[in-house]
């Protein structure tokens, strides 16, 4: 009884040593040099795998910070803090540069005539693939929530008047919900820039009148005005340089729309 | 039964300057200008182009972009028409080479019902054996049958333009009417062979017994919608057409009805495209078959048959599965809509859809054997690659997975979108064989 007992322990113990010293070897013969970097950087990452860095997830853009030399700031969530340790980690210099935030460009929501109701799959691309916007403005926000779903951060919130909004304390700048917009209405915009125009429609005034009491008519009121020379109506659509800007506020005192915003 | 005609003129007239798929038209004419009947307006280049005519006479009021009935926005051309009949010189061809044909039949801009002009459906660039006629729309079959003679000499044409040698017209067998018109029609002085699809005798085993250039078969009581092309030339050929391919690659092109007439009245007449027939079914006072120009209003289409029954609740073009509810019935009839169907504020659903519950009622109806349930809550997902790979491009788009779905899924549009979604990524899935 005895012997059977002390047997089996004795070549299953046998058995163990025999094989973990195969692994050993195995792991020593076949090993794969990684450059631990990679796991150091991708440890600093947020590791919430968004795709805001354009690459697979926090791993690959990991790996490209470190071996193809993409930039130590390539991720847009983590922000500055995450661009200085990495930036220590890999012996580079970061500057601190002005956080962006997406931004609406449109003020039609209720003001802008409906034409039909919608039904069907939620979005705004699967709409606007079966037929033309369901708003009379072709160019304007549909309100169908494309962007909202798209954000993985939760930053985003359908509003009442029919507009996505935007909170700055949980978005990340990482960017989904602007790719996701198929009528560009998000863009990205920092907040030291102050003066913006809500409106994205190309059509000629009358038509934009027609159909929503907010929208760009081109009267280029705001580019004669201006003391900077910084707003310009190209294409029915007032648009301004923000580097010229100086933010006083003269454009947005005659829009007859009253669709140019200072912050 | 003969066509209802418009006796009013429209107030205006509104001409896409794109009324199939492919390229748009440049428009040719100005903003004042007076134009005539039958005269070019859209002109365009390349290869994949249907022109043009004005079938009213009248002024230019503008050239601006107008919803058409597939709700997109189009360039269009709109007319004030006049109460004259001032055409242009309609020079008909009677003997013209078979290159010839095609050329006068590109030129009038004869575009098929399921978009692709005519020119192209009968010299796709594969070796085409037979010419398919679908004749499945009871109410526009029975809508030409007065011109029985013109729309079989159109469709001989047709086979003579195409270098095709054999040509099948498919009707319902329930379509009584038609039935017997075509046993009664003539080609040649013969009369035409009337046979029914059943079991393994399909179009080849008929053309084998006789030697007859155009024979007619009733297919059964299916009607074929513009997307359901692979299964009708499957149907009525015998030849099964695996997945991701497409009726030419088993030696098959497909007509319509109007657009036999549209080759007669071309060839004969020397008239560019200018009408065809639509129905019009729901609740309007007196539902039938319309003859209709291009770029009259829906309105005064509705009009001419008595007006609405109530207040509509939703106007649908080309169908009720599949078909898009315009939301504006000033849009006009283009050269790719075949009926349209109003339906009373009661009659219209409105389903909130809600999760799948695996029945699998929509595979089991599939008529292409997919996996509508599978493909569409890939669509989305957003993961468009996965979609092609169960072949979301083979869908003909018939309605039936969504008519039957207890859970109310739009499954249509999302396998359209994943559709959509794949041609814009040009992903081309490798066509895989299918056993059968």
């Amino acid at each position: 009884m005895n012997d059977v007992l002390i047997n089996s322990i004795a070549v299953l113990a046998g058995l163990g040593f025999a094989v973990g010293a195969m692994l050993v070897a195995a792991s020593r013969i076949f090993k794969i040099d990684s450059n631990p970097l990679i796991d150091e950087v991708a440890e600093l990452l947020p590791g919430a795998n968004c795709g805001g860095c354009g690459f697979a997830g926090c791993a690959a853009c990991a790996e490209a910070i470190v071996e193809s030399g993409a930039p130590v700031n390539s991720c847009p969530v983590g922000g500055f803090e995450t661009a200085k340790e990495i930036g220590a980690l890999m012996g580079q210099e970061v500057s601190e540069s002005e956080p962006e935030y997406p931004f609406v460009r449109c003020n039609g929501g209720k003001s802008c005539v409906t034409l039909y109701d919608y039904e069907g799959v939620d979005g705004c691309k699967a709409a606007l693939m079966l037929c033309d916007s369901r708003k009379g403005c072709t160019y304007g926000c549909l309100g169908l929530g494309t962007c909202v779903r798209a954000c993985k951060f939760d930053a985003l919130s359908m509003g009442e008047d029919g507009f996505p909004h935007v909170n700055k304390n949980l978005c990340t700048s990482c960017g989904n919900c602007i790719a996701a917009c198929p009528n560009e209405i998000l863009t990205f915009a920092p907040d030291t820039q102050k003066v913006h125009v809500l409106c994205r429609s190309h059509d000629k005034g009358k038509q934009v009148k027609a159909v929503c009491e907010n929208g760009c008519i081109g009267c280029k009121k705001c580019e004669k005005e201006c003391p900077a020379d910084a707003i310009k109506v190209t294409d029915f659509l007032a648009e301004i340089d923000q580097e010229k800007c100086t933010a006083c506020g003269a454009c947005a005192a005659v829009c007859p729309q009253g669709i140019i915003e200072v912050r | 039964m003969s066509a209802i005609k418009l006796d009013k003129l429209p107030e205006k007239v509104i001409l896409p300057l794109k009324q199939h798929d492919g390229i748009a038209c440049a428009p040719l004419v100005k903003k004042g200008e007076e134009v005539v009947i039958g005269q070019k307006i859209g002109d365009c280049e390349g290869s994949d182009l249907a022109y043009v005519h004005s079938p009213y006479c009248g002024t230019v009021e503008s050239v601006v972009e107008m919803p058409n009935p597939s709700g997109k926005r189009v360039l269009s051309v709109i007319i004030n028409p006049l109460e004259c009949a001032d055409s242009v010189d309609f020079v008909p061809e009677k003997d013209a080479s078979p290159s010839r044909l095609l050329e006068i039949i590109k030129e009038a801009g004869i575009v098929e019902y399921y978009q692709k002009p005519t020119y192209l459906a009968l010299k796709p660039g594969e070796r085409i054996d037979t010419l398919i006629m679908n004749a499945t729309f009871p109410l526009i079959a029975n809508a030409y049958l007065d011109s029985l003679d013109k729309v079989l000499e159109g469709f001989r044409l047709m086979l003579e333009a195409g270098g095709i040698s054999r040509g099948a017209i498919v009707i319902r067998a329930d379509d009584k009417e038609s039935i017997k018109a075509f046993k009664n029609a003539k080609v040649d002085g013969k009369p035409l062979i009337v046979a029914p699809i059943i079991g393994k005798r399909h179009a080849d085993y008929y053309f084998e017994d006789s030697e007859d250039e155009i024979i007619v078969l009733a297919g059964g009581k299916i009607t074929y919608t513009p997307t359901m092309m692979n299964l009708l030339s499957g149907d009525v050929m015998g030849r099964k057409i695996p997945l991701g391919y497409k009726p030419a690659d088993v030696h098959v092109a497909v007509c319509g009805v109007k657009s036999a007439k549209a080759v007669y009245d071309a060839v004969y007449e020397g008239k560019p495209y200018l009408e065809n027939v639509i129905t019009v079914s729901g609740a309007v006072n007196r539902p039938g078959s319309v003859l209709v120009k291009f770029g009259t209003p829906i309105k005064d289409v509705v009009e001419a048959c008595g007006g609405y029954k109530g207040e509509p609740g939703k106007v649908i073009i080309n169908g009720t599965r599949v078909g898009v509810a315009i939301y504006s019935d000033e849009s006009p009839v283009a050269k790719d809509t075949t009926g349209i169907v109003v339906q009373t504020k009661d009659e219209v659903l409105r389903d909130v859809s809600s999760a799948c519950i695996h029945c699998a009622r929509c595979v089991d109806i599939c008529p292409m054997n997919l996996l509508p349930g599978r493909i569409a809550v890939m669509a989305d997902q957003g993961m468009y690659e996965k979609c092609g790979e169960y072949y979301a491009l083979s869908c003909i788009e018939c309605g039936d997975c969504a008519a039957v779905c207890p859970a109310k899924k739009h499954l249509v549009q999302l396998i359209r979108f994943s559709k959509l979604q794949l041609l814009e990524m040009c992903a081309e899935t490798e066509p895989a064989e299918v056993t059968e």
